[in-house]
């Protein structure tokens, strides 16, 4: 059966695929979307004319762009050439469409193409604009197939919402969730957050950003400011100029690591929300002790996920605030290597080496060298040279806490004392009234760990020069041109500040009820379902009885076999029908009714005249006209009278 | 196997004559409506498990969102499917005829208080359906014929692809009706209608001049229009009395059986349209009954009904 597309419904089609390929771009090369569009572009105008070899044509072009994608496939990768040779059909369905027939396997791809553009984005706003999106789709969707005239009307949909809203939220609280069933092809793409590289000005670039890191939310009250440390990486090799990330951490580590003094009474639990970071390094407060399945623990005492980072994750650990233990004995050996740059930076070591006693001792030297000397803390450190150190000890002095960490962490290895830089977030900006903490790029961070009394003791030289840092964060040490150049200019504007604050909240709440609701959520509302059977099982009974009585009133009742005119006759004039002789046809009694009640003459003559037309030429319009006219009157119609 | 498809063709049809007895008139109603999926329903549901396999994998709520979503946007496809034909009154015309080899167009009256939208109808399934237009009552479904004969109305499916086209929702209705459907018309020689050029002639308008009131079966080419606007309760007619009635003429279908027998009922199909055309009364002697000579639609009506069931 031959049903065409209306030139309507092809140009939805349009829309809903153009704004597909735009929101799919990430997958997509740039040349790939420009040909797509082009293809899209060969249908215009709209006109659906018979021209068959046009099929020919659009199949010879589709095949082509096939072996380019083929060709790019290596760039691309498997997921992304999945998406573009989905994007690549419907494209070329949609350009030769005629028939209703045809946008089946249009609509099919176009619904799966929207669940992909969820793996890109699960931010509340651009799910949002997806969400609406598909229910546009639903919607040409429901045209093809009702009547042409037929417009959806409000109470329609509310009654359909009302449908389907119970079925789709109990399913997604209640139906079984399962572990990934195999392993599936990440895309790559660009890392965000702190790198393995730690150069000296990357903290500084990393902190202009006003991107968000991850949220925590802490089951007790969070611990006090100066001890948010959140671990993210382990900088172990030092080459003179930067720090890296040993290769140890690439292997995986497979021993589950118990605490000995096991006292749960210190722990502090906490969910972690994190962002898109495209790597595995997640963030951990102090010693992470007990881990969530999606997490791993990594060497150092890092957490790490199981594949990299591509959409939020959200995690839960418990941690002990205390010294993070050695690893291995090779750690130490691995963190007490120097490398022959630095002379002036190994010669000052050496001096203080000799005041020092213990490491203790030591440590406080190094602080009150930062604190008496003139050094400052700076966004905008001075570009340094090869023996990084050196210059920066000597001869800029200004620094920005990755510099001060490195130094730090230079000078205690050259005393003779194992230590490492660690890379991560310090702080973070505490909500009180939707009790998260807020942790952004801004808030990178870099610190040293040196070992002494069998642990890794945290040092940071920040909070020495900088307590403010700490203390009160970034915002408060820099000065006033520093803070302007961390904010993007619309965001001077206190308003706007204040309205993506409130979204920034928002999406808080959607990460937490709907993009972290897991297995564990799961079973919780199916015991608390469990814990409140009987009371369920008493509104259950209810219900069905209700529903039972209702069932059977309607049943019981006699089926009104009247016509519509004449059921719409017997609601309205309910009163004085009741005093109708029983051989009396309707005319006859309007009449009656006329001579008593002579200021509704024309109402009367009116209904009389609807009636029976709807009644005896089965006149559909009229039938409906006269429900309206009723509806319009029916208080005048209760004053009606009766001669007693 | 051929006899394992008829025997299940069979009890299928037992089954559906159980469920819905016989009936002039059917509403539609929980128990003879069925709804299966459409091959895209089923293309629909298989999205349905790509996406939850989807969802697991990456283990991405909102598509698993996206897919409980769809899964019971099929739940209201399907109650919307089942409401758009709950409650639907059907029936037929009273008496229908065609000749064989022809497609009879039945009409079917589709009632209900509520609007429905996009329903079809069809008797077979190789038939294209007929689709009902919005704010009609009334769809005429071809039928198309072979034999002749009296014969019941095929099983009228009511069906439609109401919402999203993923379910087809239908009723196999046995509405009570017969239909007549009379032998094919097949040309024969003029010859046998020579008589009638002498009749041709007396026939000619003019010559009536006396008026006679109409009786049943009288041509409408003689009937005096300007009177009757004047005068509608009694219609007149010219006539002739003096003309003498042209000789009938007698059709005769020999006594023989199978493919000759056919051939005989379908000249002489021919030759009554031709005689009736031409408003020339003509009789018909089938098998010992004989049906005296008239002329007129209803005794058209009733000799083509006797070759029917010959």
């Amino acid at each position: 059966m031959l049903i065409l597309l209306s030139r309507q419904a092809i140009l939805s089609f349009y829309a809903i695929l153009v704004s597909l390929i735009v929101l799919l771009h990430q997958a997509l090369p740039l040349w790939y979307s420009a040909i797509l569009l082009l293809l899209l572009l060969y249908r215009w105008p709209l006109q659906q004319n018979d021209k068959v070899n046009k099929l020919k044509r659009v199949n010879v072009i589709a095949a082509l762009i096939l072996l380019l994608l083929l060709v790019a496939i290596k760039q691309s990768g498997v997921f992304h050439f999945m998406l573009q040779i989905l994007l690549l059909s419907a494209v070329s369905r949609l350009v030769l469409i005629r028939q209703r027939h045809d946008s089946h396997q249009l609509l099919w791809v176009l619904y799966f193409l929207l669940a992909c553009c969820f793996i890109f984005y699960q931010s509340m706003l651009v799910s949002l604009v997806i969400l609406a999106l598909l229910m546009f789709t639903l919607y040409c969707h429901y045209r093809l197939y009702a009547s042409k005239q037929y417009q959806l009307q409000m109470l329609q949909l509310v009654k359909a919402i009302l449908i389907t809203l119970p079925v789709w939220i109990s399913l997604f609280l209640l139906f079984p969730r399962l572990q990934p069933l195999w392993r599936i092809p990440t895309a790559e793409a660009a890392v965000t957050g702190l790198a393995d590289t730690l150069d000296p000005g990357s903290i500084e670039n990393l902190v202009q950003s006003d991107k968000l890191a991850f949220r925590a939310i802490f089951t007790d009250p969070p611990p006090p400011r100066q001890q948010l440390y959140w671990r993210a990486k382990v900088y172990e090799d030092f080459d003179g100029r930067s720090w890296t990330v040993n290769q140890r951490f690439e292997r995986r580590q497979s021993a589950n690591r118990q605490p000995e003094n096991t006292n749960a009474e210190q722990w502090i639990n906490y969910q972690v929300i994190a962002e898109v970071s495209n790597q595995r390094s997640l963030f951990a407060l102090g010693q992470p002790v007990q881990y969530a399945s999606v997490v791993r623990p990594t060497a150092a005492y890092l957490v790490e996920a199981r594949r990299p980072v591509t959409q939020r994750l959200s995690y839960q650990l418990s941690s002990m605030l205390t010294p993070v233990p050695a690893d291995t004995t090779f750690e130490q050996q691995l963190n007490s290597r120097t490398v022959n740059a630095n002379p002036e930076t190994r010669e000052l070591a050496s001096q203080l080496a000799a005041k020092s006693r213990s490491t203790a001792e030591l440590i406080e030297l190094i602080s009150t060298m930062f604190r008496q000397q003139p050094f400052y803390y700076s966004l905008n450190p001075p570009r340094l040279g090869a023996n990084s150190i050196d210059a920066f000890l000597f001869d800029s002095r200004t620094g920005f806490c990755s510099h001060y960490a490195s130094a730090t962490a230079v000078l205690l290895r050259e005393a003779g004392v194992a230590a490492r830089v660690v890379g991560g977030y310090q702080g973070g900006v505490w909500h009180e009234e939707q009790q998260y903490l807020e942790v952004r790029q801004r808030e990178a961070h870099a610190w040293v760990e040196y070992y002494d009394q069998g642990s890794w003791q945290r040092f940071d030289p920040t909070a020495v020069i900088a307590p403010e840092r700490v203390l009160a964060g970034l915002e408060a040490v820099l000065m006033a041109d520093e803070q302007n150049q961390l904010q993007a200019n619309w965001r001077r504007f206190s308003a706007l500040n204040y309205l993506s604050q409130q979204l920034l909240h928002l999406d808080y709440y959607w990460s937490v009820w709907i993009l972290s609701f897991d297995e564990n959520n799961q079973q919780n509302l199916w015991q608390q379902l469990k814990a409140a059977r009987n009371i369920l099982i008493l509104l259950a009974s209810v219900l069905l009885l209700t529903a039972m009585i209702w069932w059977l009133w309607r049943f019981r009742r006699k089926p009104d076999n009247n016509a519509a005119a004449v059921r719409l006759i017997n609601k309205y004039f309910s009163k004085v029908l009741s005093k109708k002789a029983a051989g009396q046809h309707f005319s006859q009694f309007a009449t009656v009714l006329k001579k008593h009640n002579p200021e509704y003459n024309s109402e009367l003559a009116h209904i009389d005249q609807l009636y029976q037309r709807a009644l005896f030429a089965e006149d559909q319009q009229a039938l409906v006209q006269l429900a309206d006219y009723l509806k319009q009157h029916r208080h005048s119609l209760k004053k009606l009278t009766w001669p007693e | 196997m051929k006899s394992v498809r008829h025997q299940f063709k069979h009890w299928f049809n037992n089954w559906l004559d159980k469920r819905q007895p016989k009936a002039r008139t059917v509403t539609l109603s929980q128990k003879i409506i069925y709804i299966l999926p459409s091959k895209f329903g089923l293309w629909y549901i298989l999205l349905l498990i790509l996406l939850y396999l989807l969802g697991t994998n990456y283990q991405n709520n909102l598509i698993l969102l996206m897919s409980y979503m769809l899964f019971s946007v099929l739940l209201l496809a399907l109650v919307l499917a089942w409401r758009n034909l709950h409650g639907l009154t059907v029936s037929c015309a009273p008496v229908l005829s065609a000749y064989a080899e022809e497609v009879l167009m039945v009409p079917v009256s589709l009632h209900s208080p509520q609007p429905r939208q996009q329903l079809q109808c069809n008797f077979s399934t190789n038939q294209p359906p007929s689709i009902l237009e919005d704010n009609r009552q009334q769809l005429m479904v071809p039928l198309p014929t072979t034999k002749r004969g009296f014969l019941p109305l095929p099983r009228l499916t009511v069906h439609s692809y109401f919402p999203f086209g993923l379910f087809n929702c239908k009723s196999l209705l046995n509405l009570d009706y017969h239909y007549w459907v009379f032998p094919k018309p097949l040309a024969t020689d003029p010859v046998v209608l020579n008589s009638d050029t002498s009749g041709s002639k007396n026939n000619s308008s003019e010559d009536f001049d006396t008026i006679r009131s109409y009786q049943a079966g009288d041509s409408l080419k003689l009937m005096l229009w300007k009177r009757l606007a004047r005068d509608p309760a009694n219609p007149a007619v010219k006539h002739a009395p003096s003309t003498p009635q042209p000789e009938p003429d007698w059709i005769t279908i020999p006594s023989v059986s199978g493919a000759a027998l056919e051939l005989a009922l379908s000249k002489a199909c021919y030759l009554m349209i031709q005689l009736e055309q031409r408003s020339k009364p003509y009789g018909l002697r089938i098998k010992g009954t004989s049906i005296s000579p008239s002329c007129g639609q209803p005794h058209l009506e009733r000799c083509l009904r006797e070759l029917a069931l010959c």
